[in-house]
């Protein structure tokens, strides 16, 4: 690797670590971070309590004799699939700089082997901390080298495929023919664990659970000629399987033979691969942002999904132009997948499950009332058509003739309400059920009718002050969350989601006693007429929440015109 | 249309602008011009309702910004050097959008006009993902004059459009001039700042260094006369006192 390469790694690396460093310098980052590493160590290290079930299954002898075929399997998705065109990918910065600058193709290589040495080190270690039960007589270290040698073969075999179907691509037929052994090798190996399998069709048919299926399946790949096409992938396993030092020093040559081949391979080539690696970064581009919007972080735009709109009047309140924004966000974006996903949930997994003596409508009023409490507790994470995406256009929604709080309010209403609504129909879902279900668990049809009449107030109600305090916080604290599909990473960044959750919860409680007070109050007086009084107590907490609501989006609605886009992109001229 | 008194903008210690008074009347185009890191960004934000001044006051078509700031921002339109589009809407949408927010009467008729003007006919359902930085810039320029502003904050206005974009856009500033709105244009390109500008701010770490048309300028600084915009910005905001060339 040439100098300039070392120097970008290595002052990428401690800049990195110097800002993280510095920033958990801040007391809320530190505790934050304290509390990202209370997590790792509960997950990771704590003493006794670890679930060992799992190291114990991994490490079984069906498992050892499975995990090469695991391997095959893994690697055939990169041959046969092409699921590996990322392997390629570099950041968009490194793209501009070093593909335009002289620098060999091997240099390029062994600097993104080097710098995915970091992920690698770190997977080995948390590897030797989950399965350590399942290994306990080898040392920790000897452990953590076995997977680093696993990781690093794999990270090579990765990058080699990559290359080879990057020089296929620029060359067609001649760069496949370019590449024939590795090609023809690989191939041969999966059409003979293809034929093992289907000699070993009949036993497979005749098992009756998993653990027989398993242990038929080893049983076949444990004979010729399977065994022998498993082989090499036996002695990539073998230091992570060892159970001694003695095991594992007899089982690390032939493991490191096949990391240095792998080494060869891969550093031998001189393929063009610029033009693959632009187009893997493009792709991870979109990978990453897609996971962020699985996960909650950001929305990010489904593809070809234009066509489908709402109309917009030309006339009318102008904040409602930035709801029906909000809406095109939610109809365009992954997001609308995770709103309407529980309600088919609901629909589709009582029915499938139920058995012959099952009540499938008893099921689905439970699965729906469930759905409906945790879209009202959690759903809010993941539906973030609102500020939180928002926030980074700050400087244009503050050009907006509109008023702080009137921002706020619609904000808050793009993901209340269409959350409200999903859990109306799940709740409706529910209260048919329980009509239909022949069950014993039955609640009075008054009760239910006086529920059903107040549950959009009290949904509505309950969604916009979870929504409130979700804005809130990306306003008040945008530290504390990830606006759009920035954010920082990192055991502090782990932290102050939990911390931010945890928050959230516990305002909702607070906000909560005095509405429920009064419903109880309300009902008490009624309770002679459970119909009126589920009605009215209902929408009596449902007021008063409301009024609530409307004091913290005041409080929200002053902070908003009080922030500044510096705080919200770190950009200012 | 846009009063400025003592504008002056604090992050935390660093006086980012710093007492800074100016006006544009009717059918005037000012030049906001300075180095980077002078406060120009910053003091549009400021007369945009973006960020809060620390103190002074900036009064836009009559409405005080912090006061009155719905009235003061329906009668502006702010452009910023970097087109801010929403990913998930599409070029049409993006207009229909503004133009509910500002109440546009016949807004179709006006959409249509602005996409011909901008050449962005044939891209109305495009997302922004799908445009190029000039399209996006155009679409953001549209964005700012469907509803017919009488306060035009352009922030480096040209930047990624194309020589017949930068001809029309020219001409659009002309006539939106010409029209009655006064337009305040922050520009690194001077030539541009001198054809289009009646008036010239010039500032340097957050300070007016001068303020009025050119010829009022080189009166006051009698040693830069001859001397073209350029000479004569780079004489009052340079760090140190480079010697100027000898007039032609």
């Amino acid at each position: 690797m040439t100098g300039a390469l070392a120097y970008l790694f290595w002052t990428t690396s401690r800049n990195r670590l110097l800002t993280q460093l510095r920033r958990v310098r801040n007391p809320r980052y530190a505790v934050a971070f304290a509390v990202g590493a209370l997590y790792f160590w509960w997950l990771l290290i704590r003493p006794a309590a670890l679930p060992v079930r799992g190291a114990r299954v991994l490490f079984g002898t069906t498992s050892a004799a499975l995990a090469p075929l695991l391997l095959v399997v893994l690697l055939s998705g990169v041959w046969l699939f092409g699921g590996d065109r990322t392997a390629l990918a570099f950041p968009p910065a490194e793209v501009a700089l070093l593909f335009t600058a002289p620098i060999t193709r091997r240099s390029l290589i062994v600097y993104k082997l080097v710098r995915a040495q970091l992920s690698i080190v770190l997977s080995s270690i948390i590897w030797v901390f989950l399965l350590r039960r399942g290994s306990a007589t080898l040392p920790g270290i000897l452990s953590a080298l076995g997977f680093w040698v696993l990781f690093m073969t794999l990270a090579f075999h990765r990058l080699g495929a990559a290359l080879v179907r990057a020089s296929s691509q620029e060359h067609g037929v001649v760069g496949l023919r370019r590449n024939r052994a590795s090609i023809a090798l690989f191939a041969t190996i999966v059409v003979v664990l293809l034929m093992q399998l289907f000699g070993a069709r009949q036993s497979l048919l005749g098992a009756h659970d998993a653990g027989v299926t398993m242990r038929v399946l080893a049983t076949a790949f444990s004979t010729l000629p399977a065994r022998v096409v498993l082989f090499p992938f036996s002695l990539m396993l073998g230091p992570t399987y060892a159970a001694s030092a003695g095991e594992w020093t007899r089982a690390m040559p032939p493991a490191l033979a096949i990391l240095g081949l792998h080494a060869w391979w891969v550093l031998q080539s001189n393929v063009r691969f610029e033009e693959a690696a632009v187009e893997a970064s493009a792709l991870r581009a979109r990978q990453l942002e897609r996971a962020r919007a699985r996960f909650g972080a950001a929305p990010v735009v489904v593809p070809s999904s234009g066509a489908r709109t709402i109309a917009l009047a030309a006339t009318g309140r102008p904040a409602m132009a930035v709801v029906w924004k909000n809406m095109i966000c939610l109809l365009r974006t992954s997001q609308l997948r995770q709103l309407l996903g529980p309600v088919m949930i609901a629909f589709v997994v009582p029915f499938a499950f139920a058995g012959r003596e099952g009540d499938a409508f008893q099921n689905l009023a439970v699965i729906a009332i469930l759905l409906a409490l945790v879209l009202l507790l959690f759903g809010g994470r993941s539906i973030r058509n609102d500020l939180r995406s928002d926030m980074l256009y700050l400087p244009l929604l503050k050009a907006l003739p509109l008023s702080a709080r009137d921002i706020v309010l619609a904000e808050v209403a793009s993901g209340a309400v269409p959350m409200a609504a999903v859990q109306l129909v799940l709740l409706a879902l529910a209260a048919v059920a329980l009509a239909l279900s022949r069950s014993a668990f039955h609640i009075p049809l008054e009760f239910r009718i006086g529920a059903l009449v107040a549950a959009p107030a009290m949904l509505l109600a309950l969604n916009v002050a979870m929504f409130t305090i979700l804005n809130g916080t990306a306003v008040l604290f945008p530290g504390w969350i990830r606006l759009g599909t920035k954010g920082a990473a990192g055991i502090e960044a782990l932290g102050a989601n939990m911390i931010a959750t945890f928050g959230t919860l516990l305002l909702l409680v607070l906000l909560l006693v005095v509405p429920i007070a009064v419903g109880i109050g309300v009902y008490a007086g009624l309770h002679a007429h459970p119909g009126a009084a589920s009605a009215l107590s209902g929408t009596a907490a449902a007021v008063v929440l409301g009024m609530e609501d409307y004091f913290l989006l005041g409080i929200i609605g002053r902070a908003f015109a009080r922030a500044e886009p510096t705080e919200f992109s770190g950009v200012e001229s | 249309m846009i009063a400025v008194r003592g504008l002056t903008k604090l992050y935390g210690g660093f006086r980012a602008v710093n007492g800074i008074s100016f006006e544009v009347q009717r059918g005037e185009v000012m030049g906001l011009v300075g180095p980077n890191g002078a406060g120009k960004t910053t003091t549009l934000r400021c007369l945009a309702g973006i960020i809060a001044p620390t103190s002074g006051d900036v009064a836009i078509a009559g409405h005080d910004i912090r006061h009155d700031p719905v009235e003061a921002k329906r009668a502006l339109a702010f452009v910023p050097d970097e087109p801010h589009l929403f990913d998930y809407l599409t070029v049409a949408e993006h207009l229909r959008f503004i133009a509910r927010l500002y109440g546009v009467r016949d807004a179709d008729a006006h959409m249509r006009m602005l996409l011909d003007e901008m050449e962005l006919t044939g891209k109305q359902r495009a997302m922004p993902g799908e445009l190029s930085r000039g399209m996006r810039q155009k679409l953001a320029i549209a964005c700012g004059l469907l509803h017919d502003p009488s306060v035009l904050m352009l922030d480096e206005p040209l930047t990624g459009l194309d020589p017949a974009g930068m001809r029309r856009m020219r001409a659009t500033i002309t006539n939106r001039a010409k029209a009655g709105a006064a337009v305040v244009l922050s520009s690194h390109l001077l030539h541009l700042v001198e054809e289009l500008c009646s008036k010239l701010l010039i500032v340097r770490r957050g300070e007016c260094v001068e303020y009025g048309t050119l010829a009022e300028i080189i009166a006051r600084r009698p040693e830069l006369s001859g001397r073209s915009l350029e000479e004569v910005f780079l004489a009052l905001t340079a760090d140190r006192a480079d010697p100027l060339p000898p007039t032609a």
